[in-house]
């Protein structure tokens, strides 16, 4: 059975892929924390900026964006950025314009009325902020964050177009070993079906995230 | 310093028109295709019978936890095993028309659900027939309903159908990444192929936001406009 | 104003001063020309039909909203409410919304404890300790601990009034604090409210409760197209209305059917 030869390969391979997918989703998260801020700003000009950075990257499919950092940037400063690196930059810059969005949209959640009443007690705007406004932002942006992990995980299987050996990239090498072999369909199917089990399980966990929030309504 | 001019990227417009107009192919009828199994997919998972939901819980699950790149691998390396051999042009297809309708799916199925029972109801008592009730009646609604989302989706098809380049489709992103392998000129190469994408998407947006305040006569927001 | 009955007639300078003060949203005029004075210990009732800026200008006292013309000034200093001062102004001035307001993630206790302890630098343990005084005020003590979305909308009114309290504020300003309530549970916040007249709050509100600003109120100010009509005390406003505008209102609102 190929499968128990290749086990060891697989779980790295998944390994690695919820790794670089999680550093990404950090990353993604510091920047959309900046930029979805942005756009809740009152001044115009900086929503329309940070508007337009995260329309930007909505409208760059990952690919561009991957192959832009792999070869653009290393064209552009000399350095050679590692597979990993590029990959991790280009899920990054996609997943902080999901990310915005998933910030904008928890700070708006929030009604009008928890910052008047917080001003009211004299609080300043940073306590405000941090105080009221946040701690409940944060329990509305959770679930959705959960989504933009899904879709920075599937979106890293990508990584395996510029070579980096990932799952997706692990199950193609096997595949290259054992061609002729009965197991090449084989081998697919098993890539996708854990692609398709990890994401279902966080997607649930999201779900349930969502439903214990129930105390904002 | 590496410097940036437009000129290198004159002798590849032919060819980058070929390329826009086959993204645009590909994107267009995947859309078209996955909004119309979309319909059905939701109806079939608001069926009667349990063992319809549950294939059609399945199907949406699975292809929305599978990454495109892996859907596309099945279809164009899997399909030979059984004797199926798809051309790249059609594997395409299949994959990003497969994976958009299991999104499709979800915003058509949620659009019916919102569509109160009382509709239903008042429907039959007027002495409608399912068609008429579904034509008149339901459809129109969901549409309504749906019709944000669905501008999201399309975009999400035009990002997919760049992945389309790995079963040697000739669209925008192969001939950025072609082009960049010839003449090394990757800055103007991805500046001008971005660029395709962002006016594709925005002109998505912006018809969207159009069309939806004359049908609607209400906006559905959409991009930084 | 200086003969109502139980007060000293000691003049001294009014705790609020409002003078000729005008509200607009664009070119939309809310209120016009308000002008006005509140006495230390007094409890002043506005009313008047919805939507004549009764609310906006509570808000525009707390400096929540600017004002476009005139002088609003409490216990000496000019509210602005783009001035740096304001926080300082609003310690001393607390506000009970018509939707309570309370923050949904604390609980009763945490609500009523945030603001004394990152405002006024109090101690988690002395702030708990005037939080559970302040329950027993607006008799809640056994509730201390629940979340506010395990409250009814009297119990949520009647923290919103201990979390005000606790900042020991000089005015306390009431928005339509029992709109949004259940007619059963509309009595208990009124009780409450009564007991913080009697104990000599300076008090102003904005209320429908016709019952209360008679019983309660020291004066009340009759507010209609963004203007002040008729301004007294509560039973000359409520049985000899002079203006035919406070007397339409007293009609419908004593005699709604």
């Amino acid at each position: 059975m190929i499968l128990i030869d290749y086990s060891f390969l697989l779980i790295r391979g998944l390994g690695i892929t919820l790794w670089i997918s999680w550093v990404a989703l950090l990353l993604a998260a510091l920047i959309g924390a900046l930029i979805g801020l942005g756009r809740t700003s009152k001044r115009w000009s900086i929503r329309f900026l940070t508007g337009v950075y995260a329309e930007f990257f909505r409208s760059i499919p990952v690919l561009v964006t991957l192959f832009f950092v792999y070869y653009g940037l290393t064209l552009l400063t000399g350095i050679n950025l590692s597979t990993f690196v590029a990959a991790t930059i280009a899920l990054a810059l996609e997943g902080s314009a999901m990310m915005s969005e998933v910030v904008r949209g928890g700070l708006q959640s929030i009604a009008k009325g928890q910052r008047e009443a917080a001003l009211s007690t004299g609080m300043k705007a940073w306590q405000v902020e941090l105080f009221i406004v946040w701690p409940q932002a944060i329990r509305v942006m959770i679930p959705p964050a959960v989504g933009v992990y899904v879709s920075t995980l599937k979106a890293s299987s990508l990584a395996s177009v510029i070579g980096y050996v990932e799952l997706t990239k692990t199950g193609l090498l096997i595949r290259e070993s054992v061609r002729g072999h009965s197991g090449s369909l084989l081998i697919l199917v098993v890539i996708a079906t854990i692609y398709v089990i990890i994401n279902f399980a966080i997607s649930r966990l999201g779900a349930m995230l969502e439903e214990r929030n129930n105390f904002v309504n | 310093m590496y410097n940036f001019n437009l000129f290198f990227i004159f002798p590849y417009l032919d060819s980058l028109q070929w390329a826009i107009w086959n993204t645009l192919q590909i994107s267009v009828t995947a859309t078209f295709l996955s909004i119309i199994f979309g319909v059905l997919m939701a109806l079939v998972r608001l069926s009667n019978y349990k063992y319809l939901r549950l294939c059609g819980v399945c199907y949406v699950e699975v292809v929305r936890n599978m990454p495109m790149v892996v859907l596309l691998y099945l279809i164009f390396f899997g399909l030979p095993s059984f004797g199926i051999v798809l051309s790249g042009y059609i594997s395409g297809l299949t994959a990003l028309t497969m994976n958009s309708t299991a999104f499709m799916t979800e915003i058509f199925r949620s659009g019916f659900m919102a569509v109160s029972k009382g509709q239903f109801e008042a429907a039959r008592a007027q002495g409608m027939t399912n068609t008429q009730l579904y034509r008149f009646i339901i459809l129109p609604q969901v549409f309504r309903i749906s019709y944000a989302s669905l501008g999201n989706q399309i975009i999400g098809v035009i990002m997919g159908s760049s992945i389309m380049m790995i079963a040697t489709i000739e669209e925008v992103t192969a001939w950025m990444f072609n082009t960049g392998s010839i003449n090394f000129r990757y800055f103007e190469v991805f500046f001008v192929g971005g660029l395709v994408y962002f006016v594709l998407c925005q002109t998505v947006n912006l018809v969207r936001n159009a069309l939806g305040k004359i049908i609607f006569k209400t906006a559905a927001a959409g991009g930084p406009w | 104003m200086s003969t109502e009955p139980g007060l000293s007639v000691i003049q001294t300078d009014p705790i609020l001063r409002v003078d000729s003060v005008t509200k607009s949203f664009g070119k939309k005029i809310i209120f016009n020309n308000i002008s006005f004075n509140v006495q230390a210990g007094q409890v002043v009732v506005i009313v008047g039909p919805s939507g004549t800026g009764k609310s906006t200008f509570l808000r525009c006292v707390n400096g929540l909203e600017d004002i476009q013309s005139g002088r609003i000034v409490f216990e000496g200093d000019i509210v602005n409410a783009h001035s740096k001062n304001i926080v300082s102004l609003r310690k001393r001035i607390g506000m009970i919304f018509q939707n309570f307001n309370l923050y949904p993630h604390l609980t009763a206790l945490e609500n009523v404890t945030l603001a004394p302890m990152k405002v006024l630098g109090e101690s988690r343990k002395l702030a708990d300790e005037r939080a559970m005084d302040m329950f027993r005020k607006v008799r809640l003590e056994h509730r201390a601990s629940a979340y506010p979305s395990q409250l009814s909308g009297g119990e949520q009114q009647r923290v919103a009034i201990a979390r005000a309290l606790a900042m020991n504020p000089s005015l306390m300003m009431f928005d339509e604090p029992t709109s949004a309530l259940d007619p059963e549970t509309v009595g208990d916040v009124l009780a409450i409210m009564e007991e913080l007249a009697r104990d000599g709050r300076t008090m102003l509100v904005v209320t429908h409760e016709m019952g209360f600003a008679d019983h309660v109120g020291d004066r009340m100010i009759f507010m209609d197209g963004g203007t002040i009509i008729e301004d007294g005390p509560p039973s000359e406003l409520l049985k000899n209305p002079k203006e035919k505008r406070t007397q339409q209102f007293v009609n419908s609102v004593l005699r709604p059917n």
